[in-house]
């Protein structure tokens, strides 16, 4: 009982600093509501440090993973006859989030597919490397299409994201 | 030439029946158009337009920029 409990409070407050962090980096690109392609992002820095890991073994880090959401936009403004250079410069600063939550809807389904898998997780914590094993379930999203560009596979994301909880789980 | 919109130009775009091209076309023209509105409405608010203003420029109601938009800040 007080396993669960601790278990269920470790997982309040993952769900809150990815949240946050997600929030924060969508907030420094001028986006008010995170797409699932933020809380990737905020995964690879959370401190347990699992989906770093999983990215390490897959030869990717965030600044490649940053870049390659760049690129499908590019590739898919070039699709479209437009310059994906036609806007540089710093995105507009947004005022101080407040009120309730607001994610994009691929936040929204991503968050909801981690939370999901509860049962899988049999009483372990949430990690990091959980947020990876919820994208590859994506087809045709911003970070899709950007671990796809990367020429990365849902298969080889799901084995590194679990090769890297096993570990995490193994040394803590 | 497309007679509903005369003046366009003509731009290449995807093949409709490339769905999953033609989305990620769509998401990427979305993302920069709001990247452009919002940039446009911090430089308006910066030379003191009003919402009303703006909400005529953008072909929206008051309203609906004021609740879109007044995340912005004027740095």
């Amino acid at each position: 009982m007080l396993t669960l409990l601790r278990t269920w409070l470790q997982d309040t407050k993952f769900i809150a600093a990815l949240c946050r962090a997600a929030e924060t980096l969508a907030r420094h690109e001028g986006i008010a509501a995170p797409g699932s392609e933020h809380f990737v992002l905020a995964a690879l820095a959370l401190p347990d440090g699992s989906a770093a890991r999983a990215f390490d073994a897959l030869g990717l880090d965030a600044k490649r993973f940053r870049a390659a959401i760049g690129a499908q936009f590019a590739d898919a403004l070039a699709g479209a006859g437009v310059s994906s250079a036609s806007l540089t410069g710093q995105a507009p600063s947004l005022r101080e989030a407040d009120g309730l939550y607001n994610a994009a809807p691929s936040g929204q389904t991503l968050m909801q597919r981690v939370a999901d898998n509860r049962h899988a997780r049999q009483g372990r914590p949430l990690l990091a490397a959980d947020v990876l094993l919820a994208v590859a379930a994506e087809e045709y999203s911003i970070a899709a299409r950007a671990l796809r560009h990367l020429q990365v596979t849902p298969e080889a994301l799901i084995d590194a994201a679990r090769a890297a909880m096993q570990e995490r789980m193994a040394t803590h | 030439m497309n007679p509903a919109h005369p003046a366009a130009p003509s731009l290449p775009v995807p093949d409709p029946a490339d769905v999953a091209q033609s989305l990620a076309a769509v998401v990427a023209l979305r993302r920069l158009a709001d990247d452009l509105e919002s940039r446009c409405v911090v430089e308006a608010l910066r030379q003191d337009w009003s919402w009303a203003q703006i909400a005529e420029a953008l072909g929206v109601s008051k309203q609906a920029a004021h609740r879109r938009l007044s995340h912005l800040k004027p740095d």
